[in-house]
């Protein structure tokens, strides 16, 4: 298991959130050299590497079910299955697992804050937690506008 | 058509003033001929 983190850690994505994490900030931005030594970890924080690194692929990991969650709905949408409860429990699921999403965030602030006290990047975490939560009660309140709308299209449907 | 259907399986909330205005106009009738309040089927 931990080969396979170190073998994650090769891919660009990791390498980004490692150094974004771990690395001096200006080398995050770095292009990589053709043999993979462009990034520079800090040595003294790299035993965090594959904490911080399963954490920041267990985040981009429930994005990427928004994403695709977002896709099906949109798809409904497209078909014109507009408001029907599925599109509500989509919404509420996408709710849901952006409230997930906090849970890795505030794991990465508190391991992040026990092993370099008053880090900065944790500013960034607090940011991408409060974003969340924002985003997540902003799909709450779409999921029961839509719920409104289902009840409202229900009643006028079985009017005769 | 979905309004028979509605009808039929008794899914029907509701009814407009114009559906029962062709109704009754079809029919000859008032509207109270075609509608009765019973106290057993209230929720």
């Amino acid at each position: 298991m931990r080969g396979l983190y170190f073998e994650l850690g090769k891919t660009w994505v990791s390498q980004l959130l490692l150094q974004v994490c771990l690395g001096h900030p200006s080398s995050a931005l770095r292009a990589p050299s053709p043999q993979g030594e462009g990034y520079v970890l800090n040595p003294e924080l790299s035993h965090m590497r594959v904490p911080v690194l399963s954490l920041g692929i267990l985040f981009l990991f429930l994005i990427l079910i928004i994403l695709v969650i977002a896709f099906l709905f949109l798809r409904r949408i497209r078909r014109g299955n507009v408001f029907e409860m599925k599109s509500v429990k989509n919404l509420q699921a996408m709710g849901w697992v952006t409230l997930a999403t906090i849970l890795p965030l505030v794991a990465l602030y508190v391991y992040t804050e026990k092993n370099v006290s008053g880090s900065i990047t944790n500013l960034y975490v607090t940011v991408a937690v409060l974003m969340m939560g924002v985003i997540a009660v902003f799909f709450f309140l779409i999921a029961n506008l839509f719920e409104q709308a289902v009840h409202y299209k229900e009643e006028n449907d079985l009017t005769v | 058509m979905s309004n028979l259907s509605n009808l039929k399986t008794g899914k029907a909330k509701a009814i407009r003033f114009s559906t029962l205005e062709a109704i009754c106009k079809v029919l000859k009738c008032q509207p109270g001929d075609i509608l009765e309040f019973r106290e057993d089927i209230m929720d």
